[in-house]
């Protein structure tokens, strides 16, 4: 026999014994039960026996009622736990369906109201990455509209201007630029709300293909049918250090992009504007002081869906305004009147603006994108003649 | 057995006993006999697991039901009439080891169990040889732990009437099996040493 445990000792003990009681047995006993049996019983014998029963039967039932709190309890928190679960992954879509969403529920009050205030900036730290996707088919970029037919419009739009521009820009002329500096700075508590503005004339990126001339930052990536430009340069609206402006064009269609952003090289960004449809984003974003301080530090990661194509650095966005190519000054150029226009953002006062257009004008006159540059302008000297008045 | 070590048996009381008794209290004898069909075969299988002999076992059976329809008066019903027999029948079993004259000494009756040459006669010996080792080394526990292991293992009474019948606490119960066990092991060492 091997080792006696305790275990094995019980184990050894629990064995039953096949034996069975002789035949005979049970008869024997049974003669020999007196027949005044029931006399002998003590009467307190019988409540305590009865007693106990009922205290066993109450047991048994406080017992089982236990098990059956244990148990639904058990099944309510796992199936409280999938159902929280199954909720969470329903309402927290990946960024990138996030901020599309949040595009789809703006844009159409947008559209109806041009007086919306300019999107607020938001942290780019707490999520661990943020995106942009385009929801629909990129559309063709419309054509401007002629001057002639789009006067009413102008008009209208110019109207906008004139009433609100005073009430918005009358404070102090110091203060234009500090609501745009200070809502990047200040803390944003709609830290991951992506709110989209639409670029109000169509025409910026009808001429915009802009390209990558002269040195200013961006570049292309190819990905079977698709491709996609990035353009970025320091922001010529926003003075506060390490706030730059990029661009991120799809030009194939049914391109996801997806603009992943480093939570630690940037502090806060927005959707300036974007074209309907999506596939031409421009957003201010502002660095980080050490990434700011680092030409090579990461800021974003573009992905076409779903892989990563292109990885934007610091040094890819903090190049000069000026140096940009047309179509990125042009879109910036109306993004900011678009702001200045709807008293969204006092930081894009019309003179600079007009200044910077008219400087545009001057350098692609003729040229692709020149005609829209040109409408900016006037666009913009009427605004500011209205403001005169 | 529907308990191992260290588990809690099923207690199938399912209020019949009560009733039994009632009607016993009440002059029905076929209460008494449905009583004893109840409990005998109980008796029996613990005084056997005792005495190792099953003719010696149905004679000590028989005659636990003598002495608890003599001493019936002094049932309590603190503990169920089931584990109140069991006691009985324990101590039935250590009276009569009392008794020399029918004492069978226990090679002799391992011969007899043993006799037969048949195949897996071996593993028969060494069953029985292991059994009766184990009988041995339990009847030569203390009194307090031999009776619980006997109830608990042999009578198959749940701790909890074995506690009442005591009048102890289970977990007192659960210490004096734990302390059993490591005696039996002990004493089941030494002598295979």
């Amino acid at each position: 026999m091997s080792a006696w445990t305790p275990r094995k000792i019980a184990r050894e003990l629990s064995e039953r014994d096949a034996a069975e009681p002789p035949a005979g047995l049970l008869g024997r006993i049974k003669n020999e039960i007196p027949a005044d049996l029931g006399s002998r019983l003590p009467a307190a014998a019988l409540r305590e026996v009865r007693a106990a029963e009922v205290v066993s039967l109450a047991e048994r039932r406080r017992l089982r009622r236990q098990v059956r709190l244990l148990a639904a309890s058990l099944i309510l928190t796992v199936t409280g736990g999938l159902i929280a679960g199954l909720v969470v992954m329903r309402q927290t879509p990946p960024p990138a369906a996030m901020v599309e969403r949040e595009l789809a529920k703006e844009a159409p009050a947008r559209a109806g109201s041009p007086e919306t205030a300019a999107p607020a900036p938001r942290r780019a730290a707490p999520p661990a990455s943020l995106r942009a996707v385009p929801a629909e088919p990129p559309a063709a970029p419309a054509p401007p509209p002629p001057p002639a037919a789009s006067q009413e419009a102008d008009l209208k739009s110019l109207g906008d201007v004139r009433d609100e521009a005073p009430k918005k820009e009358a404070a102090d002329e110091d203060k234009e630029m500090r609501p745009r500096v200070a809502g990047l700075s200040a803390p944003a508590p709609e830290a991951a709300r992506a709110v989209p503005m639409e670029i109000q004339a169509p025409a910026v990126e009808s001429g915009a293909g802009g390209g990558v001339p002269g040195g200013v930052v961006g570049g292309e990536a190819a990905r079977g049918d698709f491709a996609l430009r990035t353009e970025g340069a320091a922001s010529v609206f926003t003075p506060a250090p390490g706030t730059c402006l990029l661009r991120i064009q799809a030009l194939a269609e049914d391109a996801e992009v997806a603009v992943e952003l480093v939570p630690a090289a940037v502090a806060r960004w927005r959707l300036v504007g974007s074209e309907s449809g999506g596939r031409t984003r421009l957003y201010e974003v502002q660095l980080t002081p050490p990434a700011a301080a680092n030409p090579s530090a990461k800021v974003a990661d573009l992905r076409l869906h779903g892989e990563t194509v292109r990885e934007l650095r610091v040094s890819d966005l903090v190049g000069a305004w000026d140096g940009a190519s047309p179509g990125f000054r042009l879109a910036t150029l109306t993004a900011a009147w678009d702001e200045a226009r709807r008293g969204a953002s006092p930081a894009a006062n019309l003179e600079r603006i007009l200044q910077l257009a008219r400087k545009l004008a001057h350098e692609t006159a003729g040229q692709p994108g020149g005609a829209e540059a040109a409408e900016l302008v006037r666009r913009v000297e009427a605004a500011a003649k209205l403001r005169e008045r | 057995m529907t308990h191992w070590w260290g588990g809690e048996p099923v207690d199938r009381s399912d209020g019949e006993e009560g009733r039994l008794l009632a009607a016993l209290a009440g002059g029905d004898r076929e209460a008494a006999e449905r009583l004893v069909e109840r409990t005998y075969r109980g008796v029996f299988a613990l005084v056997r697991r005792l005495c190792g002999d099953s003719d010696l076992a149905a004679d000590l059976t028989q005659e636990t039901y003598r002495k608890a329809w003599d001493s019936l008066s002094g049932f309590d019903g603190r503990a169920k009439f089931s584990t109140w027999l069991c006691r009985i029948a324990y101590n039935t079993f250590l009276n009569h080891l009392r008794r020399p004259r029918r004492l069978v000494p226990l090679e002799d009756s391992l011969q007899a169990t043993v006799a037969d040459p048949a195949p897996g006669a071996d593993e028969t010996v060494g069953r029985a040889v292991a059994g009766d080792r184990l009988r041995r080394a339990v009847l030569a526990l203390p009194e307090e732990l031999r009776f619980l292991v006997t109830a608990l293992f042999w009578g198959e009474l749940p701790v909890r009437e074995i506690a009442r019948q005591e009048g102890v606490t289970t977990v007192a119960i659960r210490k004096r099996l734990k302390k059993a066990l490591q005696l039996l092991a002990r004493a089941l060492e030494e002598e295979t040493r």
